[in-house]
């Protein structure tokens, strides 16, 4: 029993003893693991905080290149602003034709674009300096700038060297405006630029702010963009103002010469109806008693009064003839008076100019048969024109007669009709013996006869152009004559279509 | 429900009086409605044309109320303006306005100035509150404050605010024939029109950041244990603790980013002053203990605009017209690269009229209301506002 006993308790104690062991193994074995799980967790935690660290350098790291591209990048978008109030301002100036609207353009959101809250232009005036612009300064402060500027000797001369001033490039010479605007005017930057033209100095720019203390080197170079383009802007209004002046007395001196022009066209004009008047009123006059004479001859020389001796009919012959000539005369007269005081009607209908050419050509054909002339026409088959039939049968007739008055025995005569744009062109050219450069001018003043042999052997009314002229200008057209000396004459008509 | 109208015209002329003519004649041919309600009107003019502003409104278009402020940058017919007039005009809209000055007790007066305009409320079911602001920073707070009191915690509002002491550009507020220089003015909208509003930075958060670990009000002591200012020490080191330009220069492009409970975005808070104590001084509250370094990277500020247009354009059934102030800073930080935004937004908006302006500050709250922050000063920040038709 009791080794029994012994057996058990020893078994029970080794049971014990190796359960104990194997409990403190597995506990053993599971501390070791969990201090190995926290040492990794440990090693991650600290990965993970070198990492953020790491993080946070990148971030130190971006921080720094960002406040330097920042730097960069606020200096091109100053830049950029600038240029483009530069831009919009020199188009204003461009513009500008008057020295008042130049400063006018020079606006506080022009010069707050350009980096500044100050902006003064001075410009020499009578030895004395004056603010065109003031921006940023009231007028007691303006003033003050500019007796500062005064207190420099020779300032705007010195300037002529240097150019452009700020803070760093001042040379002792300028140590009293440095002075001045630094410690009265309280300016913390300034740039003073100059403005000069061939002229010399003018004046100057003055740009300032109260608050920034650095002015960036491409602001500078703007500024003095500025003020080249406000010296150009000064210098082409001179340029327009002298132009100006001398375009102004031009036109005093215009209006002068055409208010005597209009004076003598409206005398002339005056007179010319005074001798329309006139004519019409002597032709008038004189048809009446004229037609009683022309009857009386032709019944006289028809002998219905009786027979009559041949001398006297030869004579009376001759007044008939003459009377004849003279009612022409009258007629044409009279329709130039017509015509130039616009009584006369013109009746407005389709013509075909070339057929009627082919009739004048028909109704002179005797007289060129007599001299045997031959008569050219270069038409084509038709050309319909709006005109008076009669009145531009009138004028062909007087050219055609004047052409064959001229034309020696055995030439030609051309009549050409053509159609250009917008106007039908009439031609009567001969062969005769042409017009002097001298007489072309006159030939269609009434009236006028071109001293010649034919003109002495045939006698006309001096008329017939002057008629032709009035018919066509009423038609709103237009005549002229080409011709030299010994190589015929053409006589041109144009009409509108 | 009544139909709305709402339409805007624009004029770049100096004038005040041309410019309201030329800006009205726009409006009109926009408009079907013969009769304007209210005229919202922004403009860039030199105080004697400003002053001529109500009296041109009145005579030419004759609403019922006029509200307004200047604004240095104008935003209209998608295209940036340093001077002119934008005149918007509402039809058959409810709202109620008002006008407030600066008093010894911003809150209380600023409450008393919201309870004037609830009064002619009449128990309408309000939807926003807009409101255009020119006062010193220590009133800010206390302005707030009142209108938080007047309005709830979470009521939707915006509005532009400009501090009367870093302000080159005076704010001018203008209600019917008032011009004013500092106070503030106010519009609160009811049911319809329906309203939207999203706002932002664009500020993309930059480094491991840090913990707040002791704060009070718009202090913040200590991040990390250590004092608030080695935050920022460590970045940009000793010259940002002695250098008052180099402080000022660093703050508003790296501004610190709190991370709002339920909320995805960074709320912008720009230190005011480093303390001896090294403590940093804020404009506002400090809000989480979490904060960040942030940074402006242009792509991500346009992107964050243009997004939520989109968004704030979407929720509203038919958009009528879309309000957008920026900050200036963001302005700034922009540059150049401004006209790019313009071009973002008009795209987000398409057809819908977009107008606006760079402002100082933002004020307003999120628009996430659940998160409670209540109102506050958004800096660097934009607000987006789309309203349309219920």
């Amino acid at each position: 029993m009791d080794f029994l006993r012994t057996v058990f308790f020893t078994d029970i104690s080794l049971f014990m003893g190796i359960s104990s062991l194997l409990v403190v193994a597995i506990l053993t074995f599971l501390y070791l693991k969990k201090i190995d799980e926290i040492k990794e967790r440990e090693d991650k935690i600290r990965k993970l905080e070198d990492n953020l660290e790491e993080m946070d350098e990148q971030a130190r790291l971006i921080v720094k290149t960002d406040l330097e591209l920042s730097q960069t990048q606020e200096e091109l978008d100053r830049k950029i602003t600038s240029l483009l109030a530069l831009q919009r301002l020199s188009q204003d100036l461009s513009s500008s034709l008057e020295e008042e609207k130049i400063f006018s353009h020079i606006r506080p959101e022009i010069i707050s674009e350009l980096g500044f809250e100050l902006c003064l232009v001075v410009l020499k005036e009578k030895g004395s300096l004056v603010a065109k612009t003031s921006i940023g300064l009231d007028n007691k402060e303006s003033l003050n700038v500019l007796l500062g500027l005064m207190k420099q000797k020779d300032f705007l001369d010195l300037l002529i060297k240097e150019r452009i001033l700020y803070p760093n490039n001042l040379s002792s010479s300028f140590e009293q405006v440095r002075k001045h605007l630094k410690e009265e005017i309280k300016l913390k930057s300034f740039i003073v630029s100059v403005i000069q033209t061939k002229e010399g100095v003018l004046g100057v720019v003055i740009l300032g702010s109260f608050s920034e203390e650095e002015i960036f080197k491409g602001v500078r170079e703007t500024i003095e963009i500025l003020s080249t383009q406000i010296s150009q802007a000064i210098e082409n209004i001179a340029l327009f103002e002298q132009l100006y002046n001398s375009q102004q007395e031009l036109e005093v001196k215009i209006n002068e010469r055409t208010r005597d022009l209009q004076r003598a066209l409206e005398e002339i004009s005056k007179i010319n109806q005074l001798k329309s008047q006139f004519v019409s009123a002597v032709s008038h006059e004189l048809r009446t008693p004229l037609t009683s004479i022309k009857g009386y001859a032709s019944l006289l020389v028809q002998e219905k009064f009786g027979k009559l001796p041949s001398d006297i009919k030869v004579r009376l012959e001759r007044i008939n003839q003459q009377s004849d000539s003279l009612v022409s005369m009258i007629n044409d007269l009279l329709d130039i008076a017509r015509i130039e005081s616009g009584r006369m009607k013109i009746d407005i209908q389709k013509v075909d100019i070339v057929e009627l050419a082919k009739r004048v050509g028909d109704l002179l054909f005797p007289q060129m048969q007599e001299k045997n002339i031959h008569l050219k026409l270069e038409c084509p088959e038709s050309l319909a024109i709006d005109a008076d039939k009669k009145l531009i049968e009138r004028v062909l007739i007087n050219l055609l007669n004047n052409a064959v008055k001229f034309t020696p025995q055995d030439k030609a005569i051309t009549i050409a009709v053509g159609e250009e744009k917008d106007y039908v062109k009439v031609s009567v050219k001969d062969e005769g013996i042409g017009i002097s450069q001298e007489d072309l001018g006159n030939v269609f003043r009434e009236f006028y006869k071109v001293d010649n042999p034919v003109n002495k052997e045939l006698k006309g009314t001096g008329l017939g152009l002057s008629l032709a002229k009035n018919i066509v200008k009423a038609h709103k057209g237009d005549i002229w004559a080409e011709s030299a000396l010994g190589e015929g004459a053409n006589f041109i008509f144009t009409l509108p279509r | 429900m009544s139909n709305i109208d709402i339409a805007f015209g624009f004029s770049r002329h100096y004038s005040a009086e041309e410019a309201v003519r030329e800006a009205s004649v726009q409006l009109r041919s926009k408009s079907a409605f013969p009769k304007i309600d209210l005229c919202i009107v922004f403009f860039n003019l030199p105080l004697e044309e400003a002053r001529k502003i109500p009296y041109s409104i009145k005579r030419v278009l004759n609403p019922r109320t006029v509200i307004g402020c200047s604004l240095p940058f104008l935003v209209a017919e998608h295209a940036f303006f340093k001077r002119g007039l934008i005149i918007i005009g509402f039809s058959g809209i409810e709202f109620s306005a008002g006008i407030f000055s600066e008093e010894k007790d911003m809150a209380e007066a600023s409450e008393r100035f919201i309870w004037r305009i609830l009064r002619q409320a009449q128990h309408k079911r309000r939807s926003f509150f807009l409101s255009f602001a020119r006062f010193k920073f220590s009133s800010v707070s206390n302005f707030l404050k009142g209108i938080e009191r007047g309005l709830g915690r979470n009521f939707p509002f915006s509005g532009i605010f400009s501090c009367e002491e870093e302000s080159t550009h005076p704010l001018l507020l203008l209600h019917n024939e008032n011009i004013i220089t500092s106070g503030a003015v106010g519009i609160l909208f009811f049911d319809n029109p329906d309203i939207f509003l999203e706002t932002g930075s664009g500020f993309s958060p930059l480094g491991k950041g840090g913990r707040v670990t002791s704060f009070s009000r718009n202090l913040i002591k200590e991040i990390d244990n250590k004092p608030a200012v080695d935050f920022y020490r460590d970045y940009f080191g000793e010259k940002i603790i002695h250098s008052n330009n180099y402080f000022k220069k660093v703050i508003s492009r790296y501004p610190l980013g709190f991370k709002a409970k339920d909320f995805s975005g960074y709320i912008i808070g720009i230190p005011r002053a480093f303390n001896s104590d090294g403590s940093i001084s804020f404009l506002k509250d400090v809000l989480s203990d979490e904060i960040k370094l942030m940074i402006p990277v242009r792509h991500s500020l346009i992107n964050a605009l243009s997004n939520a247009a989109k968004d704030c354009k979407d929720k509203i059934r038919k958009p009528r017209i879309c309000f957008f102030f920026d900050s200036f800073y963001r302005y700034r930080l922009l540059g150049a690269f401004y006209y790019r935004q313009i071009e973002a937004l008009k795209e987000a908006v398409g057809e819908v009229g977009l107008v606006g302006g760079v402002s100082f500050y933002g004020m307003g709250t999120l628009h996430s209301s659940r998160i409670g922050l209540g109102h506050f000063i958004l800096e660097n920040s934009f607000s987006f506002i789309t309203a349309g038709q219920k």
